[in-house]
């Protein structure tokens, strides 16, 4: 099992000091300062990808809906990590096909062919924001979109007319630098996507900290079950591998990472998610829906939940290099061939974060490697 | 006046091996190619570098991401400002909330260097997104006010024409205060004062009239810009033109890095393509004004040269671009663009067009009094 990262590019937590908008623009750019210190930090030590979210108006969770960018500026400022779209959002309305195949196709070339494409749907309060269909009509739009990008990598000149979609000839450029494309991924929560994402031959970007691991085996099960029934894959890459996040942080001394606030981070991450859940996705969500998702939100916003009882159930990766090493290698026996370490989590000093990455980089992932791969990936 | 650079990343045909390889090789040669200049420049007191965004260009620009490559860039250099040349703001070809959010993203990670410049595009790109020729001024109009606000307030709703956007927080936001400086990319008479009238700096083109003719439009830009009702939060009176320019030791080395041929492919490649994908967009009268040299050119009846003598394009050794360039300074031109990558030059040669405008050419433009009364970029004349 490799290990990748996931970044959210969350800014510090409020409430800050300064004034609107010098509050959110000091911490919006510390956190991209940093997250990038962190990245270069973990290509040198071996990470194997580092996946960038497209998340936009995530009040407080995340300043990066511009992952092409940040991308752009990794494939320049790193050397050996891949770099994910983690992932693009796919439906017609957030964004023209074209330019899904233009801006992954560049960073494709900036950085000589590293890029692994995620894609998704995202949820409806940014759906609603960009005129999205809130039903699964989405998964239509995604299914197409994909379809349309790979064509307009493969094909000369590139023509399309449906009742969703209509496009003159025209010639894309630039083209991707892998031959014949970047592998393509599905983000999925539910077991209904993790069966298309198989079926349609996609790789898995499968969400951990929200639940306990034997549920998430489960989810892998149905994926792989999927992907060994797949004839035709989608895309013309067959991607079979599963990415899982959690948050992480490994520490020799775990009395001094309470006394740095490890613990209060975690719990921040979990609670401001109920909270934002609570204030922008709810309020689009069915009656029936909001009085199912409410009671397993009120109990964290209300603080009554220990973190370290996910720590307990391996649902988030904390502990020392020896407690890590474990958790870690619960995950790979379930199926899991890269671990998105989630590391810029709450108000985690930077430095203890680099730490972590170090520890991770030097205790950890030489002993996966020595465990080998399901797969040769790369 | 200050030495800029426009990157189109230009491939030009023949592409050598079967599709799709001979366009992925030209593209990625030429994009290194671009960056290994462009870091050269950083070094040699150019200004900004410009990135147009272009989409199915094939042969004459392959950068239709510039977010992209100006992330690449925030990275890869220190000290020369990066412009968006431009964001096309018409609805249908970005939602409003992405340009805000590219551009403050690339402000955040180049540490306060963005340019922004903002235009609508060409019928061939509008057809193929499906945006409304004769809206597309209104609706570029109303991105702009849009994006402002969406830096400017904490929590952004917006009910107009084109947009209707629920209440959201909108992330990230740049690091200039309150903004990067906004430009319009303007070549008509018209689009010059209407850039000055709003307070935008003016982005405009040489290469496609004679300098007499440019002159009229920057003397309508700064007559407006007198006078703005500025529709951002930051008020821009300058002028950026590029064209063509290429310097190495002296003319004959020039014509022997064929520096005739790669003009005449210019001309002549942007005649064909504005006849093979602009005209079947173009109502008859607009293609008789489109391009005033189109049919000569078509036809291969011009002598690229004749661009150099008019100093249309620059071209030749650091004492005649100099000469060359002061004409422009002289024309009120704060900062003056070049473009170097085109035709068939050789990387070298373009490296060596950067050094020799980097070491001999900014240092007596940097101390050149303007010789004309104009209006110079703060507004004084002199």
């Amino acid at each position: 099992m490799k290990l990748d990262l996931l970044y959210e590019f969350q800014p510090k937590p409020g409430p800050w000091r300064e004034p609107h908008p010098y509050g959110q623009r000091h911490a919006e750019q510390q956190t991209y300062d940093e997250a990038i210190a962190q990245i270069q930090l973990a290509d040198r030590l071996g990470f194997h990808t580092a996946w960038a979210v497209e998340h936009h108006f995530r009040d407080g969770r995340s300043a990066c809906p511009t992952s092409e960018a940040v991308l752009g500026g990794l494939a320049l400022s790193t050397t050996n990590i891949r770099l994910g779209f983690g992932v693009v959002l796919m439906p017609f309305g957030f964004i023209h096909p074209a330019r899904v195949a233009e801006k992954v196709a560049t960073v494709d070339i900036l950085s000589h062919g590293r890029v692994e494409w995620g894609t998704g749907r995202s949820t409806p309060m940014e759906q609603i924001a960009f005129g999205v269909p809130t039903d699964n009509t989405s998964r239509d739009e995604w299914r197409e979109a994909v379809e349309i990008v790979v064509r307009m990598w493969e094909e000369e000149r590139f023509s399309y007319d449906s009742p969703n979609f209509h496009f003159p000839e025209r010639i894309q450029t630039p083209k991707p630098y892998q031959d014949p494309h970047p592998p393509c991924w599905l983000a999925a929560a539910t077991d209904t996507s993790a069966a298309n994402a198989g079926r349609n031959g996609l790789g898995l970007l499968a969400f951990a900290p929200l639940q306990p691991v034997e549920v998430t085996a489960k989810h892998l099960a149905v994926y792989r079950e999927a992907a060994a029934s797949c004839e035709q894959p989608l895309t013309r890459v067959r991607n079979d591998r599963v990415g899982a996040f959690t948050l992480v942080h490994c520490a020799e001394d775990m009395d001094d990472a309470a006394n740095y606030g490890l613990w209060d981070a975690v719990n921040w991450w979990y609670r401001h998610l109920a909270e934002f859940t609570l204030e922008w996705e709810l309020p689009n969500l069915t009656e029936e829906e909001q009085n199912e998702i409410f009671p397993l939100l009120k109990p964290v916003i209300d603080g009554e939940v220990d973190p370290r009882s996910y720590q307990e159930q391996d649902m988030i990766i904390i502990g020392t290099p020896d407690e890590c090493l474990e958790k870690f290698i619960r995950y790979e026996e379930i199926g899991v061939d890269q671990l998105l370490c989630y590391v810029q989590f709450g108000d985690l000093p930077h430095d203890k974060v680099m730490q972590s990455l170090e520890v991770l980089g030097t205790k950890i992932i030489p002993r996966l490697e020595a465990r080998g791969h399901r797969i040769n990936v790369r | 006046m200050k030495l800029d650079l426009l990157y189109e990343i230009d491939v030009p045909r023949p592409w050598g091996k079967p599709h799709p390889y001979g366009q992925r090789d030209g593209e990625q040669r030429a994009y290194a190619e671009a960056l290994e200049q462009i870091k050269l420049a950083d070094t040699l007191g150019f200004h900004t570098t410009w990135h147009v965004e272009h989409h199915f260009r094939e042969g004459r620009s392959h950068c239709p991401a510039p977010e992209v490559l100006i992330g690449a860039l925030t990275q890869c250099t220190e000290n020369l400002r990066l412009g968006f040349g431009v964001t096309l703001l018409p609805h249908p070809f970005t939602p409003p909330m992405r340009v805000a959010e590219k551009v403050a993203t690339a402000d955040i990670l180049s540490h306060g260097r963005v340019e922004w410049g903002t235009g609508r595009s060409t019928p061939m790109e509008q057809a193929a997104f499906g945006v409304p020729m004769a809206e597309s001024r209104d609706m570029w109009e109303e991105a702009i006010q849009a994006i402002v606000l969406m830096w400017e307030e904490e929590y952004f709703e917006f009910h107009g024409k084109y947009l209707d956007f629920p209440r959201r927080l909108i992330t990230p936001k740049p690091v200039q205060d309150p903004h990067p400086p906004c430009w319009m990319a303007a070549t008509s008479k018209g689009s010059a004062a209407v850039a000055g009238g709003l307070g935008l700096g003016l982005l405009s083109f040489s290469i496609m009239q004679p300098l007499d003719v440019m002159a009229a439009h920057i003397r309508d830009y700064r007559a407006a810009a007198a006078n703005p009702t500025p529709i951002t939060r930051v008020t821009t009176n300058k002028v950026a033109a590029y064209t063509l320019v290429h310097c190495e030791e002296s003319m004959a080395k020039c014509e022997e890095h064929g520096i005739w041929d790669s003009v005449w492919w210019w001309y002549k490649n942007l005649a064909e393509f504005t006849i093979e994908w602009e005209f079947p967009n173009l109502p008859q009268e607009a293609r008789d004004a489109a391009f005033p040299l189109l049919k000569r050119q078509m036809e291969d009846d011009f002598d690229p040269k004749e661009f150099s003598d008019g100093d249309m394009i620059i071209v030749g050794d650091p004492e005649r671009c100099i000469e060359k360039m002061m004409h422009y300074a002289n024309l009120g031109v704060d900062q003056l663009i070049c473009y170097v990558q085109f035709g068939h030059l050789e990387h070298e040669s373009i490296m060596k067009t950067i050094e020799l405008l980097g070491k001999e050419v900014i240092p007596v433009l940097e101390k050149y009094d303007v010789q004309t009364e104009v209006h110079v970029g703060d507004g004084t004349t002199r």
